[in-house]
């Protein structure tokens, strides 16, 4: 049940139904668009973001994911649709009235100003008193662990550092909502992961509705309540990383989420492409898909090793089967000769088929 | 092996060396001497007067007149100008239409030559046909002549300069605005600071280095242009627009007093030098670079 109500609800634009029943959301996009010039940068979608959800914005660069954090921000101004934050309506307000908070991609510091006056900026802005503003800056620095680095100015710390100075600044402005621009896609790969931890585990403490915008699947796996994939500027799909993972909507999906990605083969009739094995389909799809992990090392079906590559844990066999290649995730131990004939099996219910428009049946 | 390396960039900086030593140095360190010295006549050598040249200069109305003229000048081009500056950055570097046409007009004074410039002044100026007595007929104001008056001719001698100045200035700012990344104003947005917040607190202390540079500079120019003086008043009426710089010139060159002249130059340097150095040191640790 919790799991249900955490998912984003996507529904598409022509039969947009918008029930007393949905959860609560902290933000909603109702066939909202943005189009620059003659370009369409996000066409109409609609989203519901419940509150308290960590909520992934996960796709190819250029496919329309921070364009749509730009439109929740009120940065960039929607050319169609509405969007509601806390049930009301912003479409039109400027950003700082949505009550949103942000941490740019180049985290955006004043260069001039120590830690301390970047992450009160805000609260000067809104003339917090003084004493609310020392008692509120010496809270955050705490929670994220950066006392000693107060006085410091942004050219004087890390990559690390400088990205929690940018999420003090968000967190100190107690908004409810924050969103992110691939906050940790300047980190190196050891710090990110460590961030990524520590992200959720913030988000949950503090019961914050975050939007994160990525690229990185592995990302949106490991930290999203939700993730909603988009391409070409439209939604492909949304749901938690777990549903999209067994049930990809579409060949991308398929292809975009997982490392190494889902197998995607073509048919010849019920055959696999340029071989004798058959698979249980309608006479609609043109492509089976196999995860790689769900192939196992004894079975029925004929397959030539045309390479591995050994990753400890595991080894991966990259195989042909008729004119098709497949990788199979098997055990690290297993070693194979280039040429060699092995034979493959996969569970039935593992097979994802999809049609000629890459939608899955 | 050393000694040739050491030659080696002993010739490598002989080139620049002999033209600054030949055009700067030398000409700076010779006027230092002559100011101690009287001025060379053909039946008469120069001798050691020692303080003699800055004596007079105490007692010489002009060389006051035009210090007094000069300090004003310079007050009124140095803040107006780098105001003026600014405020057009400002305008050029956001999102509007004709963009590239309006960079390019206000950059346009600095591109004519002084000369030029001050003769189209001249002809804004003008008596009974210029073009500011033309638009004041139409307004039915009195006549006026602005050159001719002592009360407005530095004004309108400060005008010039400021009008040509500002362009020049505006690319330092509008180049030190393209630098700062953007994102900075979308974080000042989300957090609501106004144009004027968001001016105060990040744009200008970011401008800092800019501005010293750009202040540097107007200084030394303010001390330095006289060319639309020449032009257009040869420091009339009675003296009103005689700029130091002028008055060193008419004494130097019309009245051939040279030593004077050389003791007036340096007076000038030494001002000059002063104000940068503390330009240069007490703004300079406020900036951020």
């Amino acid at each position: 049940m919790i799991e249900d109500s955490r998912r984003a609800v996507i529904i598409p634009p022509s039969n947009a139904v918008f029930s007393e029943n949905y959860p609560v959301s902290a933000i909603e996009l109702r066939g909202v668009g943005k189009q620059w010039g003659g370009v369409v940068a996000l066409s109409p979608s609609n989203m519901v973001i419940p509150e308290a959800s960590f909520t992934v914005l996960l796709g190819p660069s250029g496919c329309g994911k921070t364009t749509t954090l730009r439109l929740i921000a009120g940065l960039d101004s929607a050319t169609s649709g509405q969007l509601l934050v806390g049930g009301r309506d912003v479409t039109a307000a400027p950003p700082a009235a949505r009550g949103v908070a942000m941490v740019f991609q180049n985290y955006a510091l004043f260069p001039h100003l120590s830690v301390a006056d970047n992450v009160v900026f805000g609260l000067q802005v809104r003339r917090t008193p003084k004493v609310e503003q020392t008692d509120r800056l010496a809270r955050v620095l705490a929670l994220l662990g950066m006392e000693h680095l107060r006085d410091r100015k942004p050219s004087q710390l890390s990559g690390g550092q400088q990205q929690r100075v940018a999420l003090a600044r968000a967190l100190v402005a107690e908004a409810r909502i924050c969103l992110m621009d691939e906050p940790l896609s300047n980190l190196d790969a050891q710090l990110r992961q460590e961030m990524r931890q520590e992200l959720r585990a913030l988000q949950q403490k503090l019961g914050l509705t975050v939007v994160y915008v990525t690229h990185d699947q592995a990302e949106a796996m490991s930290m999203a309540d939700q993730v909603v994939l988009l391409n070409h500027g439209r939604i492909v799909q949304s749901g938690s990383p777990r549903e999209i993972y067994a049930r990809p909507a579409s060949a991308f999906a398929a292809r975009f989420i997982g490392t190494p990605p889902m197998n995607l083969m073509a048919l010849d009739g019920d055959t696999i492409a340029g071989s004798n094995v058959r698979v249980d389909t309608s006479p609609l799809a043109t492509h089976v898909g196999l995860r790689p992990e769900h192939i196992t090392l004894s079975g029925q079906v004929d397959a030539i090793v045309e390479g591995s590559e050994y990753l400890g844990a595991d080894t991966l066999l990259r195989c042909s089967v008729g004119r098709e290649i497949l990788l199979a995730r098997v055990t690290g131990q297993a070693e194979y000769a280039v040429g060699e004939t092995v034979q493959l099996s996969w569970p039935e219910d593992s097979v994802h088929y999809f049609d000629r428009d890459g939608k899955r049946l | 092996m050393n000694a040739q390396k050491q030659a080696h960039a002993w010739l490598l900086l002989l080139p620049a060396l002999a033209l600054l030593v030949t055009f700067t140095h030398y000409p700076a360190v010779a006027t230092l001497i002559d100011s101690f010295m009287s001025t060379p006549k053909p039946n008469r050598a120069s001798v050691f007067v020692g303080l003699d040249n800055y004596a007079s200069m105490v007692d010489d109305p002009i060389f006051w007149q035009a210090l007094h003229n000069n300090l004003w000048f310079a007050l009124a081009t140095i803040p107006l100008s780098v105001g003026l500056a600014l405020a057009m950055a400002l305008w050029v570097n956001g999102k509007i239409a004709g963009r590239g046409f309006l960079r390019m007009a206000y950059f346009t004074p600095t591109v004519l030559p002084m000369i030029a410039v001050a003769n189209i002044w001249l002809f804004f100026y003008t008596p009974s046909y210029g073009l500011l007595e033309q638009a004041g007929n139409l307004l039915g104001l009195p006549s006026k002549n602005w050159l001719g008056d002592k009360a407005t001719a530095l004004g309108a001698i400060t005008a010039v300069a400021i009008w040509k100045e500002a362009g020049f200035f505006m690319i330092f700012y509008l180049a030190a605005l393209q630098g700062i990344n953007p994102s900075l104003r979308e974080a000042a947005a989300i957090e609501g600071a106004s144009r004027w917040f968001f001016f105060r607190r990040v744009l200008w202390p970011l401008l800092m280095p800019t501005t010293i540079f750009v202040l540097i500079n107007a200084v030394i120019n303010a001390f330095r242009m006289v060319d639309h003086v020449v032009v257009m008043t040869r420091g009339g009426p009675d003296n009103a627009t005689t700029l130091l710089l002028y008055h060193l010139y008419e004494v130097g060159f019309k009245f051939w007093d040279q030593a004077y002249a050389a003791a007036i130059t340096v007076v000038l340097l030494v001002a000059l030098a002063t104000v940068a150095l503390v330009q240069f040191f007490v703004l300079d640790r406020r900036a951020h670079y």
